[in-house]
């Protein structure tokens, strides 16, 4: 390696580690203010504490709140798994006409404004008369999760060796009781993992949310409401920090069972 | 003609059958009959369509034209899982989240055997295959000529009229395979179940077949017992294709009293028995004449 070319692999590691630090700093904070001893969010820091968690406990409407994300993150992760399993299994096995624009359909939201979607929702959904609910919520979740699902179980579903599935079928098992017995049981571990994925989206999703939302908030759209409460700041904190907790054991828990799912079926590559 | 096979009633019947997929014609019209009880093997290079014909005897495809008629059934629009056919795959297709009795066990759901019954067949059939005791172990922990005989007896199991091998030594090694060509013979010999071999290897299907369609480009170029196509191949190409072989360039003298007297470049004179000789055999032709074991008289 010329010395040239070591001096440009220095600032690339220099840039790469201002990039993270940046990055991660903020969150990094979220720990720090959530167990300091102050009703300020600011430094220096004043001491250790635990009362902001406990005054989350305190908190009847945090708990409605969290009822709430959660109905509507289960929701949308049954919801939008089964349809990656049918849009999965679809474009893994068969070749129809236009698939390739209605795949392209399915993954659009991915990359559409999700302020975009959320105000073309609202739109349809009150010219169709349609009170606003935790179900119009789900609704847009799934419309935004639904891609990723797709993904997940596609690779599974291609990586899925054929001849198993003919195997059964030759051994007298009809094509229904195959996909349950055979097709399935080897995609599970991507069927959790998309689960869990779509779950996590839906957990922290604030703009869908917040203008799908009726009179029952999720988490992240309370969250957002008590913003305007500086004295709240500090337990908002605490709160961002459970959450960061929570979503980074799923998202491992998410990327274990995929890799699981590459395993059993043989493929390769990686996701996150 | 030698390929008559009187004695045996057909199993499996070929009509004309024509598969071709997008531009590529797979099979150009084959027909064939597999005798009860025989081991028929498909016998050609790389490409030539044998693949395709055991999978439209299978079910998973279905001819674009002419019929398979398996035990006098016709099969068109017959699914796979209703075909008294059973395959082993070339990758074996073991399930991978089953252990070896489940897998064994796999096709006998449907019979609804009862448990002691369904346990007495698995266990007889993995005795078969010299895999008792075997039952408990996971499928990935298994050797490649493990997972081949977990296959035979996934299939034989269910005691089908046809069993259908797609080249299921091919991935063993030297050794393994030719112990496994003649365990298979023997196999095959004991349940009395027709096997239908797919192989590339001539040696191998010399070996252990009855009969032997040899295919070429879609076509069956010959279809005959392991001796007469190793000592009367129909054509050149059949020729070299089973095996280590000479050709002569001969023009025919004469024909006279059930003998072909032929003149051999090089060699002279020779004479042989007419029925030794490429059909058509007449004074002035010239040919070529293939032969693994040429005497001169
Ligand atoms: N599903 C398929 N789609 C397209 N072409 C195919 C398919 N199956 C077989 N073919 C083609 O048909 C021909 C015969 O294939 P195959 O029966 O697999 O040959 P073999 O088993 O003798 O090697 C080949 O040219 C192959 O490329
Ligand atoms: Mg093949």
């Amino acid at each position: 390696m010329s010395a040239g070319a070591r001096a440009k692999g220095r600032w690339l590691r220099a840039y790469a580690v201002t990039y993270l630090i940046f990055l991660y700093a903020p969150v990094l904070l979220l720990p720090l203010f959530a167990f300091n001893n102050s009703a300020v969010v600011a430094f220096p820091l004043k001491g250790f504490t635990t009362r902001h968690f406990s005054v989350l406990w305190n908190t009847p409407v945090l708990h409605e709140a969290v009822f709430n994300s959660l109905y509507v993150g289960l929701s949308t992760a049954m919801l939008s798994t089964i349809l990656g399993i049918c849009a999965a299994r679809a474009s893994a096995r068969f070749d129809f006409p236009g698939k390739k624009p209605i795949i392209g359909f399915i993954m659009l939201p991915l990359v559409l404004p999700e302020i975009i979607v959320a105000v073309a929702l609202l739109v349809v959904l009150v010219q169709l008369g349609l009170k606003l609910s935790l179900w119009t919520v789900v609704l847009g979740h799934v419309l935004v999760c639904t891609p990723f699902s797709y993904a997940i179980l596609n690779s599974a579903f291609l990586n899925l060796d054929r001849s198993l599935e003919e195997a059964s079928l030759d051994l007298g098992e009809t094509r229904l009781g195959t996909f349950f017995r055979v097709t399935l049981p080897l995609v599970a571990p991507g069927v959790i993992a998309s689960l869990l994925i779509a779950f996590t989206i839906s957990l922290d999703e604030f703009i869908i949310a917040f203008f799908l939302t009726g009179t029952e908030p999720t988490l992240p759209v309370y969250i957002w409401g008590q913003l305007r409460f500086v004295a709240k700041l500090p337990s908002v904190m605490a709160l961002g920090f459970i959450l960061l907790i929570l979503s980074l054991a799923l998202l491992f828990a998410a990327e274990f069972f995929r890799r699981r799912s590459e395993r059993q079926t043989g493929g390769q590559g990686g996701f996150l | 003609m030698n390929t008559a096979n009187g004695e045996r009633r057909a199993i499996v019947d070929i009509d004309r059958v024509a598969k071709s997929f997008g531009d590529v014609q797979a099979l150009r019209g084959v027909s064939a009959q597999i005798g009860e009880g025989e081991f028929f093997s498909l016998l050609g290079p790389s490409g030539c369509g044998k693949t395709t014909l055991l999978r439209l005897i299978a079910g998973f495809d279905e001819p674009d034209s002419g019929q398979i008629r398996i035990d006098g059934q016709p099969t068109a629009g017959v699914p796979a899982n209703l075909r008294p056919t059973n395959m082993v795959f070339q990758s074996y297709a073991i399930f991978p989240h089953l252990n070896v009795a489940q897998n064994v066990a796999y096709g006998l759901r449907r019979l609804k055997l009862g448990r002691e019954e369904t346990r007495r067949r698995v266990d007889e059939a993995l005795a078969m295959v010299d895999l008792a005791g075997y039952g408990e172990r996971g499928s990935s922990a298994l050797s490649g000529g493990q997972r081949q005989r977990v296959a035979l007896a996934r299939a034989l199991v269910l005691r089908p009229k046809v069993l259908l091998l797609d080249e299921p030594l091919s991935a063993l090694d030297k050794k393994l395979r030719e112990q496994m060509q003649v365990e298979l013979r023997r196999l095959q010999r004991a349940v009395g179940i027709t096997f239908v071999l797919v192989t590339h290897d001539q040696d191998e299907a010399l070996i252990m077949s009855d009969r032997i369609a040899v295919m070429f480009d879609g076509e069956i170029a010959q279809l005959a017992s392991p001796e007469t196509l190793y000592r009367r191949p129909v054509s050149r190409r059949v020729a070299s294709f089973i095996g280590v072989m000479n050709f002569f360039d001969a023009t025919v003298k004469g024909v006279s009293g059930g003998k072909v007297e032929i003149d051999i470049a090089g060699l002279g004179q020779v004479e042989i028995p007419q029925a030794q000789a490429p059909g058509g055999a007449a004074a002035g032709r010239r040919g070529r004449l293939a032969s693994a074991s040429a005497r001169k008289c």
